[in-house]
């Protein structure tokens, strides 16, 4: 049996999995509808949770389904063997004098024929500059150019970028992240299709030295590539990463480039593609590695802006929701977006409060367990097929049985209270996470 | 062995805990946040400090007038 077909065969296993957990969530039905839990706030609570764990249940079956559907098509899928453009690689950097050299290291070892990279110091008052601009010149087929302005925030300095890139494909990244070498080459054969404004990249977390950075490892590979597979067999991926994505400039200057009026660009620009009719395709072989924060508080301070940054693009969008025949697409899009990023934790968080009062006063734990248990099946059924499709380390499965019951939780509280924030619109400014310098 | 009550128990210990740790370290994470830049503005620029001598400077005195000749 070779690899591929292994793959396959484990891949099937995992959606197995998932219909065991479809029974243990009729299990849960039937176990936590007790009779003789006192209150009617307390029994239609237990109601809506549980159907809104059917929902769930659908969910994970569906991403896992069509993320699946998406692996077997990229196989089928046919792309222009000579189709090699010229693309600009825009690298904006604010104070990343720790990572700017690795970062363009790897760019450097790309496996491409004609591209050139250009730094955009967006104002840093670290060494950012001096140690980017050591590398400026030829380097084979690779040009480097380094563009200093003053201080304007991640968008501004990106539209700079592709003011003055001179290819037709502008690939946008962090300042500290490395790409693959073959990600150019994986991702630019979507964009000869016309239709493709963008492609999507797979982003993996480099630093798996603790235990918050390798719970974040699992969730880049199973909470977001497994999304943007599925996303991407419907050429609708909603966030194209900051990390990497590659863009049309026709499609980005249609556009207008990147606004500055949320937190989150990336969610807002992918949007703004969305609306105006372009496919946004997603390719798990182009990949960027990222560093995730190693601590709680800097971790908490990432999730803070993108849980306000999504609530403002969403905000922004808001209007095709209200016509959603107009946009289907979009307004599905919309709310996915608002599913997951403001029912899915609310409920998290209220679940988890209901049954520690529900075991506290009234000694019934079990709702507790079976939530816990539900979501954890389908967390290591995902984990498990996500990291055999992706080839990813297997060490990282074990750690689904921590996912839900603490990082997800943790995670879930900080986004409610990001939610409110953002509902009363209290002011909020970039938080720069201090690098540590493994790239 | 039933280990149903064992398993709520630690998941229900691990629960409260956990909802307790996220509450704090969000307000941990707020008020470093809301001290961050207090501690970026520093010391003021120097160069608006009005300077007010308070003893004259001997090296600096203005030299003596040429005697008359």
């Amino acid at each position: 049996m070779n690899a591929s077909r292994a793959a396959y065969l484990l891949g099937l296993l995992a959606i197995f999995a998932m219909l065991l957990a479809l029974s243990l969530a009729l299990f849960q039905l039937l176990a936590t509808l007790r009779p003789d839990l006192p209150g009617a706030f307390v029994q239609s609570s237990m109601v809506v949770l549980l159907s809104f764990l059917g929902l769930l249940v659908v969910r994970y079956f569906a991403l896992l389904w069509f993320s699946y559907l998406a692996h077997l098509a990229r196989y089928r899928e046919e792309y222009p063997e000579h189709f090699l453009p010229l693309v600009s690689i825009l690298v904006p950097a604010y104070n990343e004098g720790a990572v700017i050299q690795g970062s363009i290291r790897s760019l450097l070892q790309l496996d491409y024929p004609r591209y050139e990279i250009i730094v955009i110091d967006d104002g840093s008052k670290d060494d950012t500059y001096r140690k980017a601009v050591v590398f400026e010149g030829t380097h084979g087929g690779a040009s480097v150019h380094v563009i200093r302005k003053r201080n304007g925030g991640k968008s501004r300095a990106l539209n700079t970028g592709i003011a003055a890139a001179n290819g037709e494909f502008v690939l946008c990244m962090d300042g500290d992240s490395a790409l693959h070498p073959l990600t150019l080459r994986r991702a630019v054969r979507h964009l000869a299709d016309p239709r493709v404004a963008a492609v999507a990249g797979s982003v993996k977390v480099v630093n798996r030295s603790n235990l918050l950075s390798s719970l974040q490892g699992l969730e880049y590979v199973e909470g977001l590539n497994m999304v943007r597979a599925a996303q991407g067999f419907f050429r609708l991926v909603n966030i194209i990463p900051g990390p990497i994505g590659v863009f049309r400039v026709a499609a980005l200057r249609g556009v207008g480039g990147y606004d500055h009026d949320t937190f989150a660009e990336d969610c807002d620009l992918t949007l703004k593609l969305l609306a105006e009719g372009w496919q946004v395709h997603y390719e798990p072989e182009a990949i960027a590695y990222t560093e995730a924060p190693e601590k709680l508080l800097d971790l908490l301070k990432q999730r803070y802006r993108w849980t306000r940054g999504i609530l403002q693009a969403i905000r922004k969008h808001r209007e095709t929701m209200r016509h959603p025949l107009r946009h289907p697409a979009m307004a599905f899009t919309l709310a996915y977006m608002v599913f997951e990023g403001i029912l899915w934790p609310s409920m998290n968080v209220f679940a988890h409060l209901l049954f520690v009062i529900v075991a506290t006063r009234f000694g019934a734990a079990l709702p507790l367990v079976l939530w816990w248990a539900q979501l954890t099946v389908l967390d290591l059924a995902a984990a498990l097929y996500c990291v055999v499709v992706e080839e990813e380390e297997l060490r990282l499965v074990p750690y689904a049985l921590l996912y839900r019951a603490f990082f997800a939780l943790t995670i879930d509280v900080a986004k409610v209270f990001a939610t409110c924030e953002e509902l009363l619109r209290l002011r909020m400014d970039w938080g720069k996470l201090e690098r540590i310098g493994r790239i | 062995m039933d280990l149903v009550p064992y398993l709520s128990a630690v998941i229900l210990v691990a629960t409260i805990a956990t909802i307790l740790l996220a509450i704090g370290s969000y307000a941990a994470f707020k008020l470093r946040d809301k001290r961050k830049p207090r501690a970026q503005q520093g010391p003021p620029p120097v160069f608006f400090h009005r300077y007010r001598p308070e003893e004259p400077d001997p090296g600096l005195a203005a030299p003596a007038p040429p005697e008359a000749r």
